[in-house]
């Protein structure tokens, strides 16, 4: 049984040590993807004159998507060297620790898109009512990363190499994604094997809801339940498995 | 179910792989084949050298290591303190970090907030209590710790090393607390490198030497065959560096207790030899309390202004009288530097250790120096 009073506990410690600290505090949700998308827009728009509308609103609802997948990854690769003492000295439910990362940066996330959908109803001067599909589709997406984070933060331990490699892989991924392009110019022949990138799927699905006010069409939403529940129960089983031995060797 | 212990351990081994690798594999035996059973209410204390499996032992009855082999059986909810103030984050107040503390102890937020008052009380860190725990100073964190963890409801408590650290009055407090709680029909499984204390409370007491239970039963009679192990013990658990340009073969102490009584120095010698072409060297030694803190560090030029001429082997001597030290194990480390202090050419740290007995008062701090009043 998970001790929810200890994942909150365990969220709000984090979300106080990240911004209450800083003088900006709480604007930094804002100003982090602002700025990410300014760069962005600045490339590929003035520079590379690619035009769409409402570009700058189209990347900003890939980029949200794409920190929240980066942060979470990156900082679960070390949560339990960071946490060992939690692990070691104390009788704890461990899934804990990558369930509190992963709705810790929900939490950010979600604020984050709050700011876009101020942006998209400024700009477009309209609230779709499809957007409320956001809140379950996000949720999809969080069991996909808590699989996630908790496979990376368990081999960690075992094969510190898995830091490097996956830092590659991230720098690839950002290219596959629909982020900078819409999914349209991905050639057809490519479609395919360009929908077994879980991130490149979840984040079709969250442009389709945000951007283009839509539901996500079946294949995509039928990949982001797949996805979401085999790398949830991997990983679940996973922890399982090498929960032990990984004690050991922490 | 007819039953007179609520721990019980069958056959216990554990072995940890650290370096892991693909071709390196390395073991270490944490433990190996241990039994005993604890019956209710009992204060079991377990003793032995640093690294002979004492926490392993307690992680496995806190149900926070697995054993690999064996039997483990506990009967009755368990509260561990192998640290204060596990978890603790020092960017929040003291007030926070009790809640989140409180939580990975497994309190509910509504008990914490019913006992808040009590916690504050009983850690006298009023005060202090809506300051950043990182201004904290060790003995008051590990005071918030222990004043929050003392407010579980255990049926067994395991203590590791924990009481030992944090002033005098608020050492007493503890123990008192501990004492009590006994008094209420606690099993108590208690770890500490104070063998007074061991002797005082332990109702049996377990002796473990590299994993191996080697003695069981009356605390005088255990303190005492391990104290004298201990002295024909070889150097163990140690940590060394430099270049063994100049090598420390050996590191006798001739007599490791000292007593407030007899006040006879405490003597070591130390055989070296020379493997480089080092003509004069610096010889200094550390004491160290059990929590690392270095007490003092006399060296050959810094005390007399004097270097040693290096001979191929040879052997020096040292001794002291530890007056000013409060009561307790001490550490040695012993160190061959350059003539500038600054290169070691062998430096051993907790190469030997010593302890200080005797029936006198311990005081606040680390030494008890010289003062003139004027009342």
């Amino acid at each position: 049984m998970i001790n929810f009073d200890l994942v909150v506990e365990l969220i709000k410690s984090d979300l106080k040590t990240k911004y209450k600290n800083s003088i900006l505090g709480f604007l930094w949700i804002i100003f982090e993807p602002l700025f990410l998308m300014f760069i962005i827009y600045i490339v590929f728009n003035r520079f590379m004159r690619f035009n769409m509308k409402n570009y700058p609103l189209f990347i900003l609802s890939g980029t949200t998507l794409w920190r929240f997948f980066v942060n979470t990854t990156s900082q679960s690769l070390h949560l339990f060297y960071r946490n060992r003492e939690l692990v070691l000295k104390v009788k704890i439910d461990r899934l804990i620790l990558p369930l509190s990362l992963v709705i810790s940066n929900l939490i950010i996330t979600f604020f984050e898109y709050l700011i876009y959908i101020i942006f998209y109803i400024i700009v477009t001067k309209s609230f779709p009512l499809v957007f409320l599909s956001f809140i379950p589709y996000i949720i999809v997406f969080s069991f996909f990363l808590f699989g996630l984070s908790t496979i990376l933060s368990v081999t960690y331990v075992f094969f510190r190499d898995i830091k490097a490699g996956w830092d590659i892989l991230v720098q690839a991924l950002f290219f596959l994604c629909p982020i900078f392009y819409p999914f349209e110019y991905v050639p057809y022949k490519f479609i395919h094997i360009y929908l077994l990138n879980p991130v490149a799927v979840y984040i079709i699905g969250v442009q389709n809801i945000l951007f283009y006010s839509t539901f996500p069409d079946t294949t995509v939403m039928i990949n982001s339940l797949f996805f979401s529940i085999i790398f949830s129960l991997f990983g679940y089983l996973f922890f399982n498995i090498f929960e032990d031995r990984m004690v050991k060797s922490l | 179910m007819n039953r007179n212990f609520v721990v019980s351990l069958k056959d216990v081994s554990l072995t940890y792989y650290p370096n892991i690798g693909f071709f390196k594999k390395k073991k270490i035996e944490a433990l190996k084949n241990i039994s005993f059973d604890v019956s209710r209410n009992e204060f079991f204390s377990i003793i032995g050298a640093n690294g002979s499996g004492k926490t392993t032992l307690l992680s496995i009855v806190s149900k926070i290591l697995k054993p690999d082999k064996g039997t483990v059986r506990v009967y009755g909810n368990v509260s561990s303190f192998l640290g204060l103030g596990i978890g603790f984050n020092p960017e929040l107040t003291g007030k926070e970090n009790i809640f989140l503390y409180g939580t990975i102890m497994g309190f509910s937020k509504k008990y914490i907030s019913s006992i808040i008052d009590k916690i504050i009380d009983f850690s006298e860190l009023e005060n202090f209590i809506d300051m950043k725990v990182k201004e904290y100073s060790t003995g008051m964190y590990v005071r918030l710790g222990f004043s929050v963890a003392i407010f579980t409801k255990p049926e067994i408590l395991i203590i590791d090393e924990v009481l030992a650290v944090g002033d005098i009055h608020f050492q007493r407090k503890c123990l008192e607390k501990v004492e009590s709680l006994k008094n209420e029909g606690v099993t108590i499984l208690f770890v500490s490198h104070d063998m007074g204390m061991i002797t005082r409370f332990s109702d049996r007491v377990a002796l473990l030497d590299e994993g191996e239970l080697v003695k069981l039963g009356d605390p005088e009679e255990v303190v005492s065959s391990y104290l004298s192990r201990k002295e024909n013990d070889p150097i163990k658990n140690f940590i060394r560096r430099g270049s063994r340009e100049v090598e420390i073969t050996d590191i006798i102490c001739e007599n490791d207790i000292y007593s407030f009584y007899e006040r006879k120095n405490i003597s070591f010698k130390i055989k070296y030899k020379k493997n480089g072409k080092v003509e004069k060297a610096i010889f200094g030694f550390a004491i160290t309390d059990q929590f690392s803190n270095v007490i003092c560090g006399p060296n050959t030029y810094d005390y007399e202004g004097k270097y040693i001429d290096v001979k191929d082997t040879g052997e020096l001597y040292f001794s002291f009288q530890p007056l000013n030290l409060n009561p307790g194990k001490y550490y040695i480390s012993v160190a061959f530097y350059d003539i500038f202090n600054r290169f070691p050419y062998d430096h051993i740290d907790f190469a030997s250790s010593f302890e200080v007995v005797g029936n006198r008062k311990t005081h606040l701090g680390f030494v008890k120096i010289p003062v003139s009043w004027k009342l």
